[in-house]
């Protein structure tokens, strides 16, 4: 059997049947191709990297179970794994509320000063860190929007498959998500090295 | 540049640096989902493995003399055997020691009541 890799142009639903039919580089393909952006979205929705990767590996596993039940050309593969991992991510995000609040941005501690050499990654660094901070002041749908129309670059259609709703109430949400980025990054901007 | 337009460019510019920041799968994370994966996929070879069929009697007897191919031979062989017996005992008898065809004759008309 020919190895795949996640360059292989063979579809995600051949990838699945092969997957059914017990091949094991099929398994691999399909894990290289999804779980970078699948563990990014929780990542994204969680703030932590080690339940991220938790949600990464549940979602997976029951894309693995759901194989020999997949329906060729009815869901994308990538959309169906974006949907179970945000439900994942809420069904954490609600056992943790009252355990634990939203991250406020102006308590995430600042990073060390470090030598001009690294100022430039550093910015990126700061910059993604601060992000991070700002979306988890979001609330939990615009969060979940957010991450998937801008990071993982989804179109609105395909958001509002992944959330299940409208098109017109993934605008709403951008919209709001948006302003409520931008409110949050307000006291950082000129650190930051940003103008609005 | 407007407002509206200066805060899409500084978000963006936000969105850019927060990608080249995305986590990278560590790899026990990815040795973790393909355990998971050949758990699932020998999982589903063994239930779908052909389950035999439980045994009637018939099968288990035959099994008991060797399967169909003895048990047939065992049959034919004592067919034959009853057949060369009925038809011309004299051929068989003539080999057990201290008997005649004669007597065994005798003997095997009282016995099976026969007029040979």
């Amino acid at each position: 059997m020919m190895p795949f890799d996640s360059q292989s142009e063979i579809s995600d639903d051949a990838l699945m049947v092969l997957f059914a039919n017990g091949d094991a580089d099929a398994a691999s393909a399909l894990a290289h191709r999804h779980t970078s952006r699948v563990l990014a979205l929780a990542y994204r929705m969680l703030g932590d990297q080690a339940e991220a990767e938790d949600v990464a590996q549940e979602a997976l596993m029951r894309l693995w179970k759901i194989a020999s039940e997949w329906r060729q050309g009815e869901a994308k593969v990538s959309t169906w794994l974006y949907r179970v991992a945000s439900n994942l991510c809420t069904d954490r995000l609600r056992k943790h509320s009252g355990k634990r609040r939203p991250a406020d941005i102006d308590s995430v501690a600042e990073p060390a000063d470090e030598t001009p050499s690294v100022e430039k990654k550093m910015i990126g660094q700061d910059r993604a860190d601060a992000l991070q901070s700002a979306l988890q002041t979001l609330p939990e749908r615009q969060r979940q929007a957010v991450s998937l129309r801008f990071l993982q670059e989804l179109s609105n259609p395909e958001v509002a498959g992944v959330m299940d709703i409208s098109v017109d109430a993934v605008e709403s949400l951008l919209a709001r998500g948006k302003r409520g980025l931008a409110t949050a990054l307000e006291g950082r901007k000129t650190e930051l090295g940003l103008e609005f | 540049m407007n407002e509206h337009e200066k805060h899409d460019a500084a978000l963006n510019a936000m969105f850019t640096a927060a990608k080249a920041e995305d986590p990278v799968p560590s790899g026990d994370l990815m040795a973790r989902i393909m355990a998971d994966a050949a758990a699932v996929q020998t999982q589903a070879a063994v239930v779908s493995a052909p389950i035999p069929a439980p045994k009637s009697i018939l099968h288990i007897l035959s099994d008991a003399f060797g399967g169909w191919a003895g048990a047939s031979t065992l049959a034919a062989c004592v067919g034959l055997g009853l057949m060369v017996g009925f038809t011309s005992p004299e051929t068989i008898l003539s080999f057990v020691p201290g008997t005649t065809a004669e007597a065994s004759e005798d003997a095997f008309g009282l016995y099976f009541d026969t007029d040979l």
